[in-house]
């Protein structure tokens, strides 16, 4: 008997003990099933949080590119946030809170410069910069910023910084708009495209030329010696009406076997000038030399970013033997306000 | 009788307790099951956030391509290539001439640990001066 009541009691007690941890476990349970709930919730307004970060950066982007292209100073480290000021958004320096479902929930974006492989141009790259002269013959190893991207990382966090989320987005100057002559035979000494209320309108007339015939009636221009070595012609000065970047050059036309058509460009921030002509490593012996007519060549972003004014030099080059040249319908630069 | 009844007093206690806890464990186990599907379902939705962010870098990344040679995809622009942003990564192609003349169609496929957001542009490029002008952009089924 007694043997019995010992054993009853051991089974008792194992009861009460696996009973106990059981019920600890349930009590874990549901404690963490309702933080999880919490944090759950929390979540779901940081996610909210992180689309409104990310869209409204990306729509300040698009309405104007500077407005993020300026911010300073960037890095990793650094803090903005977007706000309604009105009926436009803006963006101010650090962080801001705000209070949701009774919590608090901080956010900021940081913003940094984004490289490029082949001098800017090419894919997005996490190296460093490196020396890049040209953007004629620029490979995969030649790296320099791309003053048309930008690396927006959005940040929310909440319980005083002990949880956080994060989401990264590469924002493009996409915006753009077109330079486009198709007529020279308005003749030179036009310094200045005419401009009015809704922008530069681009006419047949020009500043400079040398040894180029221009007064053809349908507005072509092209080679009036084929004896010289090239004929050159300087645009009137085009205005964007805001600070941009010139993206692509390009003509169209004939091209004659052996000859060729290449261009310089000048940008300044004042219509006066001073008007430096480069080629895509900046200097005034280098050339924008595309491979054919109707195939754009890329302006170089480094020589040509953030201008408001901008003309171009073309060079009309006859074939070796002298006895033709190209004939230009349409010069066409592209470029985003 | 009553002598009995004592003795086996823990003997019919252990049984119910057994029971009891085994319908604990499957407790248990059920809200376990939940926690871990709530804590995927979190992940998750912070996941598309970021997917459809790096998605979207996609369809920039090609309309700047676009932008910066009307004739993309050619030689000198490839018509796909893939990105990777912050956790993910984008996969891009560049259609030209598609749905129509004179409209490119980009799609970008952004990913971050195995979620998916899936987006199309179709952009209006001017055959003659290469301008381009978006059209629409928006999510596509995968």
């Amino acid at each position: 008997m007694k043997n019995k009541s010992g054993q009853s009691l051991i089974e008792i007690l194992i009861g009460v003990g696996i009973a106990a941890i059981i019920g600890a476990s349930i009590v874990g349970a549901i404690s963490t099933i309702m933080r999880v709930g919490l944090e759950s919730k929390n979540n779901q307004i940081a996610s909210g949080l992180l689309k409104r970060i990310i869209d409204e950066t990306r729509s300040v982007a698009e309405s104007d590119w500077l407005k993020i292209y300026n911010l300073s100073p960037k890095g990793a480290d650094s803090s903005f946030y977007p706000t309604a000021s009105g009926t436009t958004l803006i963006i101010l320096p650090g962080a801001t809170t705000t209070i949701i479902e009774g919590r608090e929930f901080t956010y900021w974006f940081s913003i940094e410069n984004v490289n490029r492989t082949k001098c800017g141009l090419g894919e997005i790259s996490s190296l460093a910069t490196t020396t890049c002269l040209t953007t004629e013959g620029a490979n995969e190893n030649e790296i320099y910023e791309d003053p048309s991207t930008q690396k927006i990382t959005a940040h929310v966090g909440w319980q005083n910084g002990t949880h956080s989320l994060t989401a990264t987005q590469y924002l493009s100057r996409k915006r753009n708009l077109t330079f486009l002559q198709t007529d020279w035979s308005g003749g030179y000494n036009q310094e200045y495209f005419p401009t009015s209320s809704i922008g530069t309108l681009v006419n047949n007339s020009f500043s400079t030329s040398s040894y180029i015939a221009y007064g053809s009636s349908t507005g072509q221009i092209f080679l009036s010696d084929f004896a010289v070595s090239s004929g050159t012609l300087i645009s009137s000065v085009y205005d964007t009406f805001s600070t941009s970047t010139f993206n692509m050059i390009m003509w169209q036309g004939v091209k004659p076997a052996g000859t060729d058509v290449k261009f310089q460009v000048a940008v300044s921030n004042t219509a006066s000038g001073p008007w430096n002509y480069y080629g895509p490593d900046g200097s005034v012996n280098s050339y924008y030399t595309p491979s054919d007519q109707n195939t754009p060549i890329d302006l170089n972003p480094r020589y040509v970013k953030n201008k408001r004014y901008i003309r171009y030099k073309v060079f009309i080059l006859p074939d070796a033997s002298h006895a033709t040249s190209s004939t230009i319908y349409d010069i066409i630069i592209n470029w985003s306000p | 009788m009553i002598k009995y009844l004592k003795q086996n007093k823990g003997v019919a206690f252990l049984p119910v307790v057994l029971l009891i806890n085994g319908l604990a464990i499957i407790i248990v186990t059920t809200l376990v099951l939940i926690v871990t599907f709530v804590n995927n379902s979190n992940a998750r939705t912070k996941w598309s956030t970021e997917a459809l962010a790096i998605g979207q870098t996609g369809i920039d990344e090609g309309i700047i391509k676009i932008v910066r040679d009307k004739n993309c995809p050619d030689v000198s622009c490839s018509s796909s290539f893939t990105l990777s942003v912050g956790n993910g990564t984008a996969s891009v192609t560049i259609a030209k001439d598609t749905p129509s003349n004179g409209k490119h169609t980009i799609t970008s496929l952004g990913v971050v640990k195995g979620v998916q957001r899936k987006l199309q542009a179709i952009v209006n490029t001017n055959s003659t001066t290469g301008q381009v002008e978006i059209e629409s952009i928006q999510e596509v089924a995968i």
